[in-house]
């Protein structure tokens, strides 16, 4: 997907404008982020739960090699296909040659964020090669023409207007209006493509080192479709989507899907082990499983940065988020959003065209608060700024007046002497255009501020000032008083 | 068990440069409040601020020179250090380390000094809690209030229920939910300023969940989110008042606009 | 088959980490650590805990698998189950009946209940449902109802396992819009961890199924207007059928 990581505050404005996409946006916290926070109250031990996640991830990141070779040749012994891409043009293109070879028409595809990093479906219609996508957010937006608003729910940003509208256009006929009656036209649509299709591509929420199996977590049965029904499975991988053993599995399914949407457990949880075996009545018949990189690395080797590849893509920190929920998906540019997308897409698609997006956060930190393994979100955010302000050449892009700005609160703040003069110089310099010690207006780059608050005077007596009095006063009346006892 | 430590009669105070130069009242407040309570404060006069607004805004260097001039400050100094301000606690007890971390020297400060620094709230009732020391004041303040929950007080600090075991102990004062108290204001440092439109936009939704309770003030523990919320409110033309913790303890007990609180 | 790319991929890991080829491996911080008889013996104590706590489990699983959307019914009797089953099948108006090949209809009659009602089931294998792998895709769309056993089931979650292989088709219990799963006393296990202990035991004996499926509930969906959706792709109903 090509980034638009500099539109942020353009995105933002218009998404703040748009009264549709508030209200649904309110869903995030009220749905999802209500859910979880309900999830993890009710789960005994949830924070041990977490812990131990969070434990494995680490265990396994720092020994990424080592588990990526032994699930590699688990998956071969499977008798699979392991391919190894190093960006998206190289997945691309393994799989299209694959879909060549095999004489695939029609591709049905499961939720998988990497291949939105690929834009596969888009590369495959560009080959003549029907890839429809199946999550039924994933369809709408792909009937859109749009990117994903979310993690887990694409087109959260869709009314049920929108959509029966998207639906009219496609099938010719009345799709109904309510959600039931829209799913019920989405499945009559879907399900005669499932039956046709010759290759899925679907995402992979773990892969399992000790086995060469593969995990995916959905709610709708699109995976479980996927992973029946076509001749060959082709799953694509971030690197790092693995643990080391079955046994992790109880954890990390554990802390994932109640952090995503609440539930003890999504509908279906299917596991693949390979090709179908001989004795099988159905399944695919051959099984590929592409490891992709696409600029993953930068994130493993800088040892600040290593933790967001813990991630579980469960979207939690985007439901907590009140920057999100107000600026919503698109925002961001690329391919996730939210929190965790302000440090990875700048990361994977460029920081200095993405520099706005580390700064686009209160620093709240409700995002680590919720993340099931406890990534520290606005630490990284923290070391980004600092790169934007104080990195090499490729990635530094902040403006010489901020600098000068900067370097003159430095100046201004070493030493109390100043500090105080600089105050009442600013009350002073102030007080002709402060109406009631407020001011409703200021310059740039303070006019920020002024557009929307009040902004009040620096204080005549500061309080430095009046402590000093205080003790003054004090001293005075406690040698009077000693005078008179 | 180990021995208690000694309740401590004199603190250090770190007012922070937002209370210092535009709510100096705050500072008086925590004055009045600490000096009822029988401890001696301190003003080291050589400081300015944590350094914290440079830091946020990825200006490490800058930020590291105003740190270097803090801990002097403040480490030529003893016992503990008191500050009105999660943000600012925070940014001294938990990522001076940070900024220092390649040099040892200036580690083993920030540790020294990070391990002295409490937020107010979290020392009256942590430190000065044993006894009630508080409640035994017999605060009263006719209000209805709301508490809006400061991001790093609560995340950064663990004080999570400090505020509200002060607030309950004063007699008269109702205090109603707020809906989203715990979602952020949208102050956030310069993300104020430098995304305006979005710390717009989440300062409304905070400022009408705040109406929304009926309350007369906002209470809450952080001067930069204070201001955020007062100054929205003003441009409103609304009566909800918004003040610092510390102001609603030093009225409930009786000491507010006094000079010298132990004499009340 | 085919691995392409690993060693250069692997080298760029070992690079960004720090790390020279010649690391050793890593302490087993993790279950790996446990050796195939350590693996074997936990299983053994899973099957242990299932048979013993097999009255608990099994009241706990009627209860979350409730909660997780499951219709449930608990039955005293293989012949009471074969009724319910075809109880459910003609309150739902199902002409068109898979059923998987498994050892539970051994004693479950449900071919007979149902052919009382006039409803013959088919099976839902190559050899049954016609001479390959489409006709037999096009059976299990084409039908209202799919019936199967259970592997195991969860209690932590209200879980149907099932695992894929001959006589027990992957699309059964997906494509139909009813899903009906027949378990039996003895099968339930606590929570996830124990069945991936279990699962571990067959992968290490070489036992492993190609594919496994954890069944929750009806499929479903809230992708529009955040609203919940029961049978987007799958069974829009699904039903727990206990005996015991």
């Amino acid at each position: 997907m090509l980034p638009t990581t500099d539109r942020f505050k353009k995105g933002a404005k218009e998404t703040l404008a748009d009264p549709v996409i508030q209200m649904s946006m309110e869903a995030v916290y009220n749905g999802f982020h209500t859910k979880r926070q309900s999830a993890g109250a009710d789960t005994e031990g949830w924070e041990d739960q977490r812990d131990r996640g969070r434990a494995i991830k680490e265990h396994t990141i720092e020994n990424l090699d080592y588990y990526l070779e032994m699930l590699t040749d688990n998956v071969d012994a499977n008798g699979g296909n392991v391919f190894f891409a190093n960006d998206s043009a190289a997945a691309t293109e393994y799989i299209l040659n694959l879909a060549s070879d095999r004489d695939v028409k029609t591709v049905i595809k499961s939720k998988s964020m990497v291949s939105e990093e690929m834009s596969l479906a888009h590369e495959m219609e560009a080959v003549g090669i029907e890839a429809v996508e199946t999550d039924l957010g994933e369809y709408i937006i792909q009937l859109a023409g749009e990117a994903p608003y979310h993690i887990i729910a694409p087109a959260i940003h869709k009314s049920q207007d929108q959509v029966a509208e998207m639906f009219k256009q496609t099938t010719g006929i009345d799709p109904g209006d309510t959600p039931k009656e829209l799913t019920t036209t989405a499945r009559g649509m879907l399900r005669e493509t499932f039956q046709r299709a010759d290759m899925s591509v679907t995402g992979v929420n773990f892969a399992v080192a000790e086995s060469g199996s593969i995990v995916l977590v959905t709610n709708e049965g699109n995976g479980r479709m996927c992973t029946s029904i076509p001749r060959v499975h082709v799953a694509v991988m971030g690197m790092e989507k693995i643990v080391p053993s079955m046994q992790d599995l109880g954890v990390m399914l554990r802390i994932l899907i109640r952090s995503a949407t609440g539930q003890r457990i999504s509908s279906y949880v299917t596991m693949v082990n390979g090709p179908r075996r001989d004795e099988e009545e159905d399944g695919p018949e051959e099984f590929h499983l592409v490891i992709v990189d696409n600029g993953r690395m930068k994130l493993l080797a800088d040892e600040k940065l290593r933790e967001a590849l813990y991630c579980l893509r469960c979207g939690a920190c985007l439901n907590a988020c009140p920057v999100y929920r107000k600026v919503g998906g698109h925002s961001y540019g690329w391919v996730y959003p939210g929190p965790i997308g302000a440090v990875v897409s700048p990361v994977l698609s460029g920081l200095k065209q993405a520099s706005d997006l580390p700064f686009a956060s209160s620093l709240c930190g409700a995002c680590r608060e919720v993340c099931p393994v406890r990534i520290d979100i606005p630490n990284m955010l923290l070391h980004l700024r600092q790169q934007v302000v104080e990195g090499p050449p490729e990635v530094r892009s902040v403006g010489r007046m901020e600098r000068l700005g900067w370097k003159a609160w430095r100046f201004g703040n070493i030493k109390s002497g100043r500090f105080r003069r600089g105050g009442k110089l600013a009350n002073r310099l102030g007080r002709p255009f402060a109406r009631g010690g407020m001011f409703k207006r200021l310059p740039p780059p303070l006019s920020g501020w002024t557009r929307s608050r009040d902004m009040p005077l620096p204080a005549a007596s500061p309080f430095r000032d009046r402590f000093k009095k205080r003790l003054a006063q004090s001293s005075q009346d406690s040698q009077s008083s000693e005078g008179e006892s | 068990m180990s021995e208690q430590p000694a309740r401590p009669t004199q603190i250090q105070l770190f007012v922070t440069c937002l209370v210092d130069q535009f709510r100096p009242e705050v500072g008086e407040s925590v004055v009045n409040v600490l000096e009822r309570l029988g401890i001696e404060v301190l003003f080291p006069e050589g400081q300015t601020c944590c350094g914290q607004p440079a830091f946020n805004s990825g200006f490490r260097s800058e930020a590291r020179d105003v740190a270097l001039h803090f801990l002097d400050v403040f480490d030529a100094t003893e016992g503990p250090i008191i500050v009105p301000s999660g943000s600012c606690g925070a940014m001294v007890r938990n990522f001076y380390t940070e900024i220092f971390e390649d040099d040892p020297t200036e580690m083993a400060r920030s540790t020294r000094v990070g391990e002295r620094i409490y937020e107010f709230t979290e020392f009256l009732v942590d430190v000065l809690g044993e006894d009630d020391q508080f409640g035994g004041l017999g605060p009263q303040l006719e209000d209805t209030a709301t508490y809006h929950q400061c991001c790093h007080l609560e995340r950064e600090l663990g004080v999570d229920h400090q505020p509200a075991e002060l607030l309950g102990q004063v007699r008269g004062l109702e205090m109603l939910p707020m809906y989203r108290s715990e979602v952020c204001c949208g102050f956030g440092g310069t993300f104020a300023v430098k995304f305006s439109d979005v710390s717009t936009a989440m300062l409304d939704e905070k400022l009408d969940n705040a109406s929304a309770t009926g309350a007369a003030t906002i209470v809450a523990g952080d001067t930069g989110c204070i201001m955020h919320m007062a100054g929205g409110l003003r441009r409103r033309g609304s009566d909800l008042k918004v003040k610092h913790i510390a102001e609603i303890l030093d009225e409930a007990i009786g000491t507010i606009g006094k000079t010298n609180g132990a004499q009340a | 088959m085919a691995i392409t790319g690993r060693d250069a991929f692997l080298g760029r890991v070992r690079g960004a980490l720090g790390k020279s080829p010649s690391a050793p491996a890593p302490d087993d911080a993790t279950h790996l650590g446990l050796t195939p008889d350590d693996v074997r013996s936990a299983a053994d104590g899973v099957r242990r805990e299932m048979s013993e706590q097999a009255d608990v489990l099994l009241d706990a699983v009627a209860d979350s698998a409730a909660t997780a959307g499951w219709k449930v019914r608990r039955v005293a009797s293989p012949e009471d189950a074969a009724d319910v089953v075809a109880e459910i099948c003609y309150d739902a108006g199902a002409t068109k009946i898979l059923r998987s090949d498994q050892e539970v209809f051994n004693a479950v009659p449900v071919d007979a209940a149902l052919q009382a009602l006039g409803v013959t089931p088919g099976i839902a294998t190559v050899g049954q449902a016609g001479t390959d792998v489409p006709a037999l895709k096009q059976a299990t769309f084409d039908s209202d109802v799919g019936i199967t056993g259970v592997d195991y089931a969860i209690a932590e979650t209200g879980t149907v396992v099932l695992h894929p292989r001959q006589g027990l088709s992957r699309l059964v219990s997906l494509a139909p819009g009813r899903h009906i799963a027949i378990l039996t006393r003895g099968d339930v296990l606590p929570s996830l961890d124990e069945l991936f202990t279990l699962e571990r035991a067959d992968y290490n004996e070489g036992a492993i199924a190609g594919s496994m499926n954890l069944i929750s509930g009806p499929s479903r969906t809230g992708d529009i207007a955040a609203t919940i959706v029961d049978g987007i792709h799958g069974p829009f109903e699904v039903h727990l059928v206990i005996i015991g």
